[in-house]
């Protein structure tokens, strides 16, 4: 009701006016639609600019994860007091240093076609029991994208492992990309 | 009684009857409307009508002459342009200008687009790219070789109704590319402390995706124009090859990037242009 007052006022003391300004809008109706299109443009290429924040979400380099389950079931468990470490490394240095482990990510040589890992489990009774574990496998160059670089990913042609703890290894993904993703199952003993 | 009542009962119905019957005359006599002197003149045919839309009026053929009138009218408030109407001849050039502000790739293409009715235009963009970057903190040295790339697709023009010097498009594309690339990286494990090196050579791979352009072209002199247009484009198929997937696509740009942007120069070819409507038929400037 209060708009229709309004718009007879306006039709009735500035009808000049208001014709006036709508035959200009009219008449420019080409060039406002231009402009317009002008503006939806330079901010379309002004967000072109900050697209893509050039993080990488996933991991930086290409390196086999290792999982621990129970033998003959799926149940994942975590062992206690586990020490694990590379024949070879430089400095001998300890990967994992008496702790409990969940996931066990395994650092692979690309100047070599196989490594050797050393898994000490500390047994019930107080003592420790350590396995060798080796895998082999064919390094492969990989341009993964520009925000997370170029690394090697690696095909496992094979496991080997000493059987003092460990019941079996089976590889459930040969690939090794730069995607968390578990690529050996250990199987463990129940006790 | 009972007769006295009867005939008092008659005698109002007939008075009824008659009331009613008077009343029913004076409204039919309203129907009639006198010829009023400001409607009853001889109206002049207007500027653009055609002497052979007079002649049908008076020859008596009204239904053909209303049609005729019907059509002219409709031709006049939409005026149509030929189904030939143009050929651009266009460029693009927005990114090597950028590449020398320090972008790492280009894309540059010529194309040449079909204005029909001044409505619907298919375009064909051949182009080449190339790139080359080496991000800071990264270990790598991407370049990807000078590669073609084509373009097809169609606009339709939102200001079909006026002069095609000015034109707002949206439109869709086909692109495809065929290309290679060569990649330099440096290798470093921690825990090993072992340093490669490695390069792929000779990296090929091809694309097709497709484009939904947005744009405007604007007369700046003469037949020489320019035009701008924001891309939004989605990739169909990329072929990764064993040692990666493609940064850079000729044509498409960097894969990440779903936006692209251009700026073209274009030089119109009239066609038809003795079929285009006259600018005093409601042609806006």
């Amino acid at each position: 009701m209060v708009f229709l007052h309004i718009s007879s006022y306006i039709a009735k003391v500035n009808r000049h006016k208001l014709m006036s300004s709508c035959s200009y809008v009219l008449k420019n109706k080409q060039t406002d639609l231009v402009s317009l299109c002008t503006y939806v443009l330079i901010f379309c290429s002004l967000c072109l600019v900050g697209c893509g924040d050039g993080s990488c979400y996933d991991n930086g380099s290409a390196v086999p994860m290792a999982r621990f389950y129970q033998s003959g079931t799926t149940t994942q468990v975590n062992p206690t007091g586990m020490t694990v470490s590379a024949i070879g490394a430089p400095g001998d240095t300890l990967l994992v240093n008496n702790a409990t482990v969940s996931d066990l990510h395994l650092p692979l040589r690309v100047s070599t076609g196989s490594t050797q890992w050393l898994m000490t489990f500390a047994a019930s009774d107080g003592t420790t029991v350590t396995d060798t574990v080796t895998i082999a496998y064919h390094p492969v160059e990989y341009f993964a994208s520009v925000e997370c670089g170029a690394m090697y990913y690696f095909d496992i042609t094979g496991v080997t492992h000493t059987d003092n703890m460990i019941d079996s290894v089976v590889v459930s993904q040969p690939r090794v990309t730069h995607v968390d993703q578990v690529n050996l199952r250990i199987y463990l003993p129940t006790n | 009684m009972t007769r006295r009542l009867t005939t008092y009962l008659m005698t109002l119905l007939v008075a009824v009857a008659t009331w009613a019957q008077d009343t029913t005359t004076v409204s039919q006599g309203r129907h009639i409307t006198p010829v009023r002197p400001s409607t009853n003149v001889v109206k002049q045919p207007g500027r653009d009508v055609s002497p052979e839309l007079i002649e049908q009026y008076i020859t008596g053929d009204t239904l053909a002459a209303q049609r005729k009138a019907r059509e002219d009218s409709v031709r006049r408030s939409y005026p149509r342009y030929p189904r030939l109407t143009s050929l651009w001849l266009g460029a693009n050039f927005i990114d090597p200008l950028l590449m020398a502000l320090g972008q790492d790739y280009a894309s540059t293409d010529v194309h040449a687009t079909l204005n029909l009715w001044n409505r619907l235009q298919p375009t064909l963009e051949l182009g080449m790219g190339w790139g080359k970057t080496t991000p800071d903190d990264m270990n790598f040295t991407y370049r990807a070789k000078v590669s073609p790339y084509i373009k097809v697709g169609a606009n339709y023009n939102f200001l079909f109704k006026s002069r095609p010097d000015y034109q707002a498009f949206v439109g869709l594309r086909l692109g495809a590319s065929t290309f290679g690339y060569d990649i330099t990286a440096h290798y470093y494990n921690s825990y090993w402390q072992e340093e490669q090196r490695f390069e792929l050579r000779g990296e090929r791979s091809h694309a097709l995706w497709g484009e939904v352009v947005a744009g405007l072209k604007v007369k700046i002199y003469d037949r020489w124009s320019l035009g701008w247009t924001v891309r939004w484009h989605h990739l169909f198929k990329c072929k990764n090859t064993e040692h990666g997937r493609p940064w850079y696509i000729p044509g498409y740009g960097p894969r990440s990037r779903a936006l692209a942007f251009s700026i073209s120069a274009y030089y119109t070819l009239p066609l038809s242009q003795d079929k285009w409507p006259k600018r005093d038929e409601k042609v806006k400037e």
